[in-house]
């Protein structure tokens, strides 16, 4: 197995979505392959990454909700009947 | 023994203390102003009807969150779309020499080093804003399988099922996601942040 073949299995490697024999292929080639195997090692950091931006107070910085949607939402919310008022 | 004091919701502050992380992560997956608007609204209404329901076994805003993810869903089964060749691969996202001949990676472009924590890095405003932009950049229909199963924690089974698309065509999507984001995070931070020498 070359780079190009491993580096586009990598995803299904780590995901554990390879067949056995694919897996000893990648796995044999990142024995001697630096640049696979950082590749590799950096791939499920990109998801670790993404969750820790989701558990921060904003995923999308510098863009909040338009003020004009905050205030007909805002709106919505209290002129929905509350629990007595729908009885 | 007392009992523990039943779970109260301020759904008068919702909008000002969620509003925007729950616009945020609508925005993210979905990239239309409007569309994201309208699944924040609806998830706070449903909310708001529900909210007797709620145990308190999370945070409010985790609670919230939950509501809009099943509103993402129902959009996305409402708009299912087929997958084309654009969502696959675009001409050119490569370098036309990340390779050799013989398929062996060309120094050039071999994978920088992230220094021995990349995950430091994430509780850095500057870094979540490039991360943000990264992730913004992502192609649709990568992005929208990459958070659903990266951040979302949703199976294989469930993104296939909400989709519609196929099984092969979902590891397409994810690796493009995650190797469009690998660099684009390397390009805009990595690099410039954490330049150190390759063996």
């Amino acid at each position: 197995m070359e780079c190009q073949e491993a580096m586009e299995k990598s995803s299904r490697y780590i995901d554990g979505e390879l067949s056995l024999w694919d897996c000893i292929k990648i796995k044999l080639h990142l024995n001697h392959c630096w640049s696979c195997n950082r590749f590799v090692q950096q791939l499920p950091l990109l998801g670790q990454l993404a969750r820790r931006l989701h558990e921060s107070d904003h995923p999308t910085p510098g863009e909040p909700l338009p003020p004009d949607a905050r205030e007909r939402i805002k709106k919505i919310l209290q002129d929905a009947p509350t629990k007595e008022e729908s009885a | 023994m007392n009992n523990p004091s039943p779970p109260t919701l301020d759904p008068a502050q919702w909008v000002d203390q969620y509003g925007d992380y729950l616009f945020g992560y609508a925005m993210l997956r979905v990239r239309d102003r409007t569309v994201a608007e309208d699944l924040v609204q609806d998830a706070l209404l449903t909310a708001f009807k529900a909210r007797d329901r709620f145990e308190g076994r999370s945070t409010e805003r985790t609670w919230l969150t939950g509501i809009l993810k099943n509103k993402l869903r129902e959009h996305w089964r409402k708009n299912k779309r087929e997958i084309t060749e654009t969502d696959l691969a675009a001409p050119g996202e490569d370098p036309a020499d990340l390779f050799d001949a013989v398929g062996h990676i060309n120094a050039d472009h071999a994978p920088a080093d992230w220094g021995s924590d990349p995950v430091a890095a994430a509780s850095r405003t500057e870094f979540q804003t490039v991360l943000a932009q990264c992730i913004e950049g992502l192609p649709d229909r990568a992005a929208e399988v990459f958070l659903a199963r990266e951040v979302d924690g949703a199976s294989t089974d469930e993104i296939l099922k909400s989709t519609g698309i196929t099984k092969s065509n979902l590891w397409v999507l994810i690796h493009r996601a995650r190797k469009l984001l690998r660099q684009c995070l390397e390009t805009n931070w990595f690099a410039k942040n954490n330049p150190s020498p390759d063996p």
